[in-house]
């Protein structure tokens, strides 16, 4: 995947969030009718899609505005590492996509 | 006594306030059973009367109403869906029945309680939307080399597509009636008269006057009856609610003479007035019935029979036979007589489906 | 009056009639003409009210119509005088009912957020037990009813959105296989009625709710904590802490309705779990996850 890839949140997802600082977060999609387990910095960053909507933001914007929440010391691979692993798990439960692809309906 | 409790307080909703704690045992069993729960407990809150209902039976109308909430948001999403899948390939898809209430914001959605989205697209069109449908998710039903000839060669609609992870139902129709039907409205004026929704481009709806006697058809020229006073309720409000646009009667009228549709316009008007004192004006009455000079007093009893409440707290005696007696006459108005007598056997001869859909939309 | 107020033959006629019987906030109407089935209610619903007047649900258990009245007699359940299941075989008629008055409850009762879960409550506060059949949850529910705990539910967590209450629905326990013999042993006090072997959850006993779940079955409980607990035979005690997100999580995958409630449900759930600590237990042995469950409720959270 390359840097300037940019990622968009899915439409009309409704979005509601159960955050109790800590590990994981609950996010609820009234638009698709289900609720996700996140991760915390798996959730931060559907936060930064759902803020830009509907804006696109690059992989490497996702990647500059995540570093400075992760824990002291998480270099730039680290977040890369999670951006590969987070963002097609976005698309596959139909979150968000990649810019030019199609918007999945998801189950 | 036996009383058809939910017919007598859909017909004027403030009569709830007069219930005691026993009645509204049946008038719920009745409700749920005909499937107007949600829209009697729509009915009642738009009414300001939730505070009139005892808190045993107002417990039941609060699920109802949660119920048909959740079932908004649904048919809403499926109706997106279908529509971008459609939209793709330059199809505006018209919606029928209980989805075009809904997203027509019509007072008719409010509580009905349906399980499969009806959509009526043109004939021409209909293998690229049966294979656009496919691509995007929905899988044919009725495997059955039979039932396959049964829908596409006789029928108006596709048979039955199922959505393999959302498990949804979509029905695709390119006609009103069936194609071997004796009515035989044309599907081109249907689509000229559709109607776009402001709110939602790429969608349509049928026309007010071919909303009412596509309602009307669908119930009296079907040979299922389960959902007849909720089919009659939905008339009730549909006439209720167009009838306050100036013409709106002499519009249906004209239409129903175009498109062939005077009788079961007829019957329509005829026991939405009996069940629900809907206000439709004499001439209009006296319009419909003269027309074909009909006199069916057996047939008009029959449908009294019917369309009433079937639950065993309201059922009046006969209704079975009754039932019967109409699933056979639509059967005959479905079918030219040879053809019937071939699929009835047919039916007859083969095994019944394990699981048969139990919710008609 | 309540259902120990009958005879015998009087519970008989009732039944026949229409026993209008509360369990907690329902009042079901159950109209059988089975002998078995009233000896089965007067032991598990001795202690319940009859309320005429008013039912939330009208069911019936009665023989098929068919012609096996008497080679290998069925059982049928009627809601409101539709079949709702199979038939099963007629010595299944008191599971049948009860496995039939929870699916009255999970399918109609939508005013409430229903999770599949065991509810017990200790202090005021109540523990919900979400977890999937075979996880022990159900005899875990039955061992702490006789250790302090009020039992709610053994099966359906009924959750007021607003309030975040949970509303009690206290009924016969449902226990199979060998958790039978595991609660005979352990609460000797217990009671059940005969096993009905080959239903198709296996051998199948109801341990009757005790006295205090009736007595009490009027006062709700607050949320207190969401446990998930695993049997495996030989595991060592552990009750591990879990995000309040994964207990959220827990409830809303257990939830029966959760996708009727849309976002004034997930607002609910999340005030509940809010208000709870959550774990994960694994136990090999029943002594161990009762001791474990009473420290969680003597310290404070």
């Amino acid at each position: 995947m390359s840097s300037s890839e940019a990622w968009r949140i899915a439409d009309n997802l409704g979005l509601a969030w159960q955050d109790w600082d800590e590990d994981e977060v609950v996010v609820f999609s009234r638009g698709l009718g289900h609720s996700f387990l996140l991760s915390a910095p798996s959730a931060r960053l559907l936060g930064f899609l759902a803020d830009a909507a509907p804006h696109p933001l690059s992989r490497s914007e996702l990647a500059d505005r995540l570093l400075p929440c992760c824990a002291p010391g998480t270099t730039r691979t680290e977040v890369d590492a999670l951006l590969d692993l987070a963002l097609p798990e976005f698309y596959r439960i139909g979150l968000a996509h990649p810019l030019g692809a199609a918007q999945v309906t998801p189950s | 006594m036996k009383q058809d409790l939910i017919r007598f307080v859909l017909e004027d909703i403030r009569r709830i306030t007069a219930l005691s704690l026993p009645e509204w045992d049946p008038l719920i069993r009745q409700a749920r059973s005909a499937n107007l729960l949600a829209r009697l407990a729509v009915l009642v809150r738009t009414a300001g009367l939730l505070e009139n209902v005892p808190v045993q039976a107002r417990r039941h109308l609060e699920s109802a109403l949660i119920l048909a909430h959740a079932q908004d948001d649904a048919v809403r999403r499926e109706v997106a869906h279908v529509q971008r899948a459609l939209n793709a390939i330059g199809v505006t898809p018209v919606l029928l029945k209980g989805a075009a209430y809904l997203m027509a914001g019509l007072p008719a959605a409010q509580g009905r309680l349906f399980s499969d989205l009806d959509i009526l697209v043109p004939q021409a069109r209909l293998a690229e939307v049966e294979a656009t449908l496919m691509l995007n998710g929905w899988a044919t039903t009725h495997h059955d080399p039979y039932d396959q000839r049964y829908y596409r060669q006789w029928m108006h609609e596709l048979p039955p597509m199922l959505h393999i992870r959302r498990m949804t139902v979509l029905d695709v129709h390119h006609a009103i009636v069936p194609t071997t039907a004796d009515l035989k409205p044309d599907s081109a004026a249907l689509f000229s008269a559709a109607q776009d929704l402001p709110d939602h481009p790429g969608l349509r709806v049928l026309a007010p006057a071919d909303m009412v006697l596509h309602s009307a058809t669908h119930l009296f020229y079907n040979e299922e009856f389960s959902h007849g006073l909720r089919d009659m309720s939905d008339l009730d409000l549909l006439l209720r609610h167009f009838s306050q646009t100036e013409d709106f009667w002499t519009d249906l009228l004209a239409r129903s003479r175009a498109l062939g549709l005077l009788r079961p316009l007829h019957y329509c008007l005829r026991y939405c007035r009996t069940l629900f004192s809907t206000p439709v004006p004499a001439p209009v009455l006296a319009a419909a019935a003269d027309a074909q000079g009909w006199s069916g007093t057996l047939i008009h009893r029959l449908w009294l029979q019917v369309l009433g409440s079937t639950h065993p707290t309201a059922r009046r005696p006969g209704t079975a036979l009754a039932t019967l007696l109409l699933y056979l006459r639509a059967h005959w108005h479905r079918m030219p007589p040879a053809l019937l007598l071939y699929h009835l056997c047919m039916k007859s001869l083969r095994p019944r489906p394990k699981a048969e859909r139990s919710a008609e939309a | 009056m309540i259902v120990a107020d009958l005879s015998p033959s009087e519970l008989q006629a009732e039944l026949k009639a229409g026993l209008y019987l509360r369990t907690g906030p329902v009042v079901s109407c159950i109209r059988s003409h089975s002998p078995l089935l009233a000896e089965a209610l007067a032991l598990h619903y001795a202690g319940h009210r009859i309320e005429p007047g008013f039912a939330d649900f009208h069911v019936r258990i009665d023989r098929p119509a068919n012609l096996r009245r008497w080679y290998r007699p069925q059982v049928l359940f009627h809601f409101d005088d539709t079949p709702a299941f199979h038939p099963l075989p007629a010595d299944q008629a008191f599971p049948m009912l009860e496995w039939g008055l929870n699916w009255c409850v999970s399918n109609h009762c939508h005013q409430y957020l229903i999770i599949h879960a065991a509810v017990l409550e200790k202090h005021g506060r109540a523990l919900l037990l979400p977890a999937p059949p075979g996880s022990g949850k159900s005899t875990l529910c039955a061992a702490l009813a006789h250790r302090g705990w009020r039992l709610l539910s053994d099966e359906l967590a009924l959750i007021e959105p607003a309030s975040g209450q949970v509303v009690p629905l206290p009924r016969p326990v449902s226990l199979k296989n060998r958790s039978i013999d595991i609660i005979r042993n352990f609460a000797p006090a217990a009671v059940f009625n005969p096993t009905v072997r080959d239903t198709i959850k296996g051998a199948v006993a109801h341990m009757r709710a005790p006295q205090d779940a009736l007595a009490r079955a009027d006062e709700t409980a607050a949320p207190g904590w969401i446990v998930l607990p695993q049997y495996a035979a030989g595991a060592e005690l552990s009750m591990q802490a879990l995000t309040r997100a994964r207990g959220m999580m827990a409830l809303i995958e257990n939830a029966f309705n959760f996708d009727l409630h849309g976002s004034r449900g997930f607002e609910a759930l999340g005030r509940f779990s809010d208000s709870c600590r959550c774990y994960r237990l694994d136990y090999g042995t029943l002594e161990a996850a009762v001791e474990a469950c009473e420290n969680l409720s003597s310290t404070p959270s």
